[in-house]
């Protein structure tokens, strides 16, 4: 089963996609910011993060960096953002995003995107 | 110097650098009608550009060079 | 409800008390930057939640109030307690709301007016305050005026009507032969000019630029307040250039410019003279009938007619000459001419702006007729492939992703993830065959350090297509996406058709935390170590038990399993090793800054980066390689002009280069520059207390400029900021000391400077020499040791209280080790009375070591010292022998 880490300092937002993605087979688990992340990943790694940008202690980008620089997982990274400036898309890319959505994200979007970057086939 | 200040008219020509603008300025203040020649502009800092889209002056002389002629124009045109 | 909702409202309630709880902090202390990033947290979180539900009234709120806290975060508006009145009170309705929510499920839509009032209010002092601070304050926080239903803001100072026709009609044109069209907005920093920046060139020298304007972001003060250096002008540009291209043009202002695709129908923008009412509607009916039946020669005839008949000024006139242009260039591009043709009864633009922005909400009813691009014969519909919008945006977002500079610390976990990314794609949509290809360029990218390989193979197996970067646009807008990512869906769909059963080839590579290898090191430590104990059984089976055939047993046993520990131990090693490109690969971004700032020209050379050593090494070696190479950009290489006047050429040359010398890394950094002059370093050590008179005079120009690496020594006259505000060379010795690295530089005044760096491949084995004194055994780091000696009494003569010898024609100070240890006792000699002298090199200068005894050398596992023994500098660390006794290291540097 793949294992997708959603990081998020929203309980609310944790949940809505906790619920997506739990109704569609996946795995997942939690974090509050970008540290409790970084413990989760070296634990062991997941297949898929889904990170929100601005969060307490840590923020997405420099959770995202730390993660590719200190080479912990090479997985996909969606970026989930209420603020949508192209700007915001461009650093997301930068610190090692690999899709920016803007909050919130439709269910059937989430779950495409998701599939998407995990490499399953579409039913 | 780019800029040639007369009593008449500021004639502008090559590259007007940033440090002309404070003239400019001085320039404009001191001659409320002066004219504004930019025929042999080629650029301009846009410090100078501010300084003529505040003052809100016709040109005497659109510059030669199209290219920066159609930007001098939007410019001109917004400030009205 | 929901258990979704009930989460929301607890989550709610508990913001709302924070927020509150922050707000009565704040106006203790109105200037706690913390306190108001904390409250733009609150607010940000509590609206993105509210944004999951649909609650308009809440959102709207509550996005007014995030607004106003990123200003106030942002320093655009002050704190004051209105502020805070203002936010408790809409927090307060926010609450409420929260309330009905409970009790009713749903917000009552009598709240909608409160809800504006409230946010209007708070909108208020965002205004209030920035039209209340004066341009000379130059505060670059421009707050677009985000619309209260957090709408994409489409904020346009010009808009495309201001571009004249012809210039309209060929950029068209050009989009019609697929060239992109794009529509950029240059917002400069206010204080731009003062950064030497030119907004208005780097304007019109935007690639593929085809129109442009200027504005004012405010209206103008009287001449006599006007600051002209304070920028507040926007630039507006319309190019046909990629989008990644102008993104690199662009690169050093990302957050200054928003560059925004244009469906190139939206350029079809009549105008002219209306000239009464609509009169046209026969001509209307008739070139409409021309059109459906597919009669377009017909159809160019009536509208050339119309034209010759007309006033060029005239509205018509411009939407004929639209209507034949898009005839020539898309003579079966129905749906477009036929929206033209609609457009003149009524006379008024097609609606394709109003359409793209606003979404299919609000479209006019001529344009709903014939939505842009989805209507257009040519193009299937987007059912053909299923994910053909989201596979397009992984994959434009992929390219973006690739083609950002290169100059970060992450970037080989960037171009994994990305590589990843594509791999993903190409499963889920079946197209397995290019995994493999991908996965090579991957490597391709990784091996150089670039994202340019695997961004190659993605232009390869999907051409960059003008639209892309429309798609990666739209996965913010549903609505919107069925107007521009049309073609690109064709563009999938007939790439991933391309199908082929690839047999799955595994990864050749795994990956392993650290800590794992880490675990095995110290393991095989362990084993070294219990390993060693076996001579010492041998010995003991034959001189204690008289067994000497078990004793060349277990001694041919101990042959094998030191063959097999040592294999073990070089595999290990080699696990950890890593290119030295690890750390060359940040100085080209570093060097092209850094000489760009300077403005001197430099040109870097990086040699032998394939050469490898232990992963602790070559991070240690980061810093201070990075210390020197600024330090011969900012003080060895000079300025062109300087450089000219000396005959040298204008660029400077850097040079770095790794090699491998047996068991050690070199790496040696080389600049033409202007090199150290010995002289001014001599006259510097001695100002500054570093050497004495007597050393003064006799000290050579090679010793001289090595002083630059004595603690507290700097030579520039003026810090300079890129340096290290001071630090000076004597911080990268130590760096490199602490992992036994030794540094050496030479110098030659006005050719240039080079400075070589040798470190050990490895910092986990340490040889180290035992030596005993005073009936303890010491073991001294081989690195240091340059010979052993053994010197007759006689030939010890005391030079002012000090003993010395004289080695090869060269005096020696020797120390005894027992008094460096502080123990009263003298060493002691052999028969033929000679004294064990080690030889060790000292910073460059050989100094005599005096011991009881040489004995062995040993392959150890230095442990450092640890807890209460960590403060004994004498000490560099301690390793466990083969019999179990415990070796200390002595760290010569310290005790002498």
């Amino acid at each position: 089963m793949k294992r997708i880490l959603i990081i998020d300092d929203a309980a609310t937002v944790r949940m809505y996609h906790r619920s997506i993605l739990e109704g569609a087979g996946y795995q997942v688990d939690e974090a509050v910011n970008g540290i409790e992340a970084m413990e989760k990943s070296l634990q062991e790694p997941f297949d898929l993060y889904i990170v929100d940008i601005n969060m307490p202690k840590q923020d997405g980008y420099g959770f995202l960096s730390e993660l590719r620089s200190r080479d912990i997982s090479q997985a996909p990274a969606l970026m989930v953002s209420t603020e949508g400036a192209s700007n915001d898309r461009t650093r997301a890319y930068a610190a090692g995003a690999n899709l920016y959505l803007v909050k919130p994200v439709k269910p059937d979007q989430l779950l495409i995107h998701c599939r998407l970057l995990l490499g399953e086939v579409h039913p | 110097m780019a800029i040639t200040f007369k009593k008449d008219r500021a004639v502008f020509t090559d590259m007007a650098g940033g440090e002309e603008a404070e003239s400019l300025l001085e320039w404009l203040q001191k001659y409320p009608k002066g004219k504004i020649d930019l025929s042999e502009c080629t650029h301009m800092q846009p410090a100078n550009l501010q300084v003529l889209m505040a003052a809100k002056r016709p040109l005497h002389a659109r510059p030669k060079d199209r290219l920066l002629a159609a930007w001098i124009d939007t410019a001109i045109k917004s400030g009205k | 409800m929901t258990p979704l909702l009930e989460q929301f409202l607890s989550e709610s309630r508990e913001s709302l008390q924070g927020i509150g709880e922050k707000l009565m902090q704040l106006e203790k202390e109105p200037n706690s930057s913390d306190l108001m990033i904390e409250l733009f947290r609150l607010v940000h979180t509590l609206k993105g939640n509210s944004g999951l539900f649909d609650m308009p009234e809440l959102t709207r709120v509550l996005h007014a109030g995030e607004d106003l806290m990123d200003a106030v975060r942002n320093g655009a508006v002050a704190y004051s307690p209105l502020l805070a009145d203002r936010l408790l009170d809409a927090m307060d309705f926010v609450g409420m709301l929260c309330d009905e929510i409970e009790a009713d499920g749903s917000i009552h839509s009598r709240h909608i007016n409160n809800s504006v009032h409230l946010a209007d209010a708070l909108r208020q002092l965002i205004d209030v305050n920035s039209a209340h601070s004066p341009a000379p304050a130059c505060i670059a926080a421009e707050q677009p005026p985000a619309s209260a239903e957090g709408a994409p803001p489409t904020q346009q100072q010009f808009s495309l009507d201001d571009l004249p026709e012809d210039i309209r009609m060929g950029a068209y044109r050009s989009a019609v032969k697929g060239a992109p069209l794009h529509w950029l907005a240059y917002s400069p920093d206010e204080e731009c000019f003062f950064q030497g920046d030119d907004p208005f060139h780097q304007a019109r020298q935007t690639p593929g630029i085809q129109w442009g304007s200027i504005t004012a972001r405010r209206a103008w003060p009287k001449l006599s307040e006007l600051d002209p250096y304070c920028c507040i002008l926007d630039f507006t540009v319309l190019s046909s250039a990629p989008h990644d291209e102008l993104e690199e043009y662009y690169r050093y202002v990302p957050n200054q410019v928003r560059i925004d695709p244009l469906c190139r129908q939206l350029l079809i923008l009549p105008q002219g003279d209306p000239n009464g009412g609509p009169v046209y509607e026969d001509f209307v009916a008739d070139a409409l009938s021309l059109l459906l039946s597919g009669d377009i020669a017909g159809l160019t005839r009536a509208a050339r007619s119309m034209l010759e008949l007309s006033n060029p000024d005239l509205w018509i006139s411009s939407a004929l000459r639209w209507l034949l242009l898009v005839i020539e260039l898309e003579p079966d591009n129905i749906g477009i001419q036929e929206v033209i043709l609609l457009s003149l009864r009524t006379l008024t633009q097609p609606a394709w702006h109003e359409f793209t922005t606003h979404g299919g909400d609000t479209v006019h009813p001529v344009a709903a007729a014939a939505v842009p691009c989805a209507t257009e014969p040519v193009m299937p519909e987007p059912a053909a492939a299923p994910h053909g919008p989201e596979v397009a945006a992984l994959i434009a977002a992929q390219r973006a992703i690739l083609s950002l500079p290169d100059g970060v610390a992450w970037l080989s976990g960037r171009i994994r993830a990305a590589a990843a990314t594509l791999s993903g794609c190409l499963h889920a949509v079946g197209s397995a065959a290019g995994i493999a290809e991908m996965e090579a360029s991957r490597d391709a990218a990784l091996e150089k350090g670039s994202s340019a390989p695997l961004l190659s193979w993605l232009n390869g197996f999907f051409e960059p297509e003008l639209s892309s970067e429309q798609t990666e646009h739209t996965d913010q807008s549903d609505e919107t996406a069925a107007t521009i990512s049309a073609p690109q869906q064709t563009d999938a769909a007939v790439k991933f058709g391309r199908r082929t059963e690839d047999a799955y080839s595994g990864p050749k590579s795994i990956k392993v935390d650290q800590a794992k290898i880490d675990h095995l090191m110290n393991l095989i430590g362990e084993m070294v170590v219990a390993k060693n104990a076996l001579p010492y059984l041998a010995g003991r089976a034959e001189t204690v038990f008289g067994v000497r055939d078990l004793s060349r047993e277990i001694k041919a046993q101990y042959a094998v399993i030191n063959r097999i520990a040592e294999e073990m131990q070089d595999s290990i090693m080699q696990v950890r090793m890593m290119p030295v490109s690890f750390v060359f690969q940040r100085f080209p971004r570093l060097v092209r800054d850094t000489s760009n700032k300077l403005e001197k020209e430099v040109n870097l050379i990086l040699e032998g980066e394939d050469t490898e050593a232990d992963k602790n090494v070559i991070e240690s070696l980061g810093d201070p390689l990075m210390h020197i190479v600024r330090n011969s950009l900012d003080h060895g290489i000079e300025t062109p002009a300087v450089r000219r006047a000396l005959g040298k050429p204008a660029a400077g040359t850097i040079v770095i280069r790794a090699t491998q010398e047996s068991d050690r890394v070199i790496i040696e950094i080389r600049d033409d520059g202007k090199g150290i002059d010995p002289d001014v370093i001599k006259r510097k050590a001695f100002e500054k207390g570093v050497i004495d008179q007597e050393r003064l005079e006799r000290i050579t120009d090679q010793e001289a400029v090595n002083l630059v690496f004595a603690a507290g020594f700097s030579t520039a006259e003026v810090v300079s900021d890129l340096s290290g505000r001071g630090v000076g060379m004597d911080v990268v010795r130590t760096a490199v000391e602490k992992v036994n690295g030794t540094i050496n530089l030479e110098s030659e005044k006005g050719q240039g400077t080079r400075i070589s760096l040798s470190v050990p491949l490895s910092m986990a084995i340490t040889n180290v020499m035992i030596v005993e004194s005073n009936q303890q055994i010491f073991g001294i780091p081989m690195e240091t040791v340059l010979e052993t000696v053994r010197i007759p009494r006689a030939d010890i003569h005391t030079i002012k209280k000090n003993q010395t010898t004289v080695l090869r024609g060269r005096i020696v100070p020797l120390k005894t080790l027992n008094s460096l240890l502080g123990l009263d006792v003298p060493p002691k000699a052999n028969e033929e009375d000679e004294l064990a002298v080690l030889i060790v090199n000292l910073q460059g200068e050989p100094v005599g070591i005096v011991v009881d005894d040489f004995r062995e050398t040993v392959d150890i596992i230095l442990k450092p010292m640890t807890g209460v023994l960590a403060g004994l500098s004498a000490y560099s660390g301690s390793a466990l022998l083969g019999d179990g006794s415990v070796l200390m290291v002595l760290d010569i540097k310290e005790i002498i």
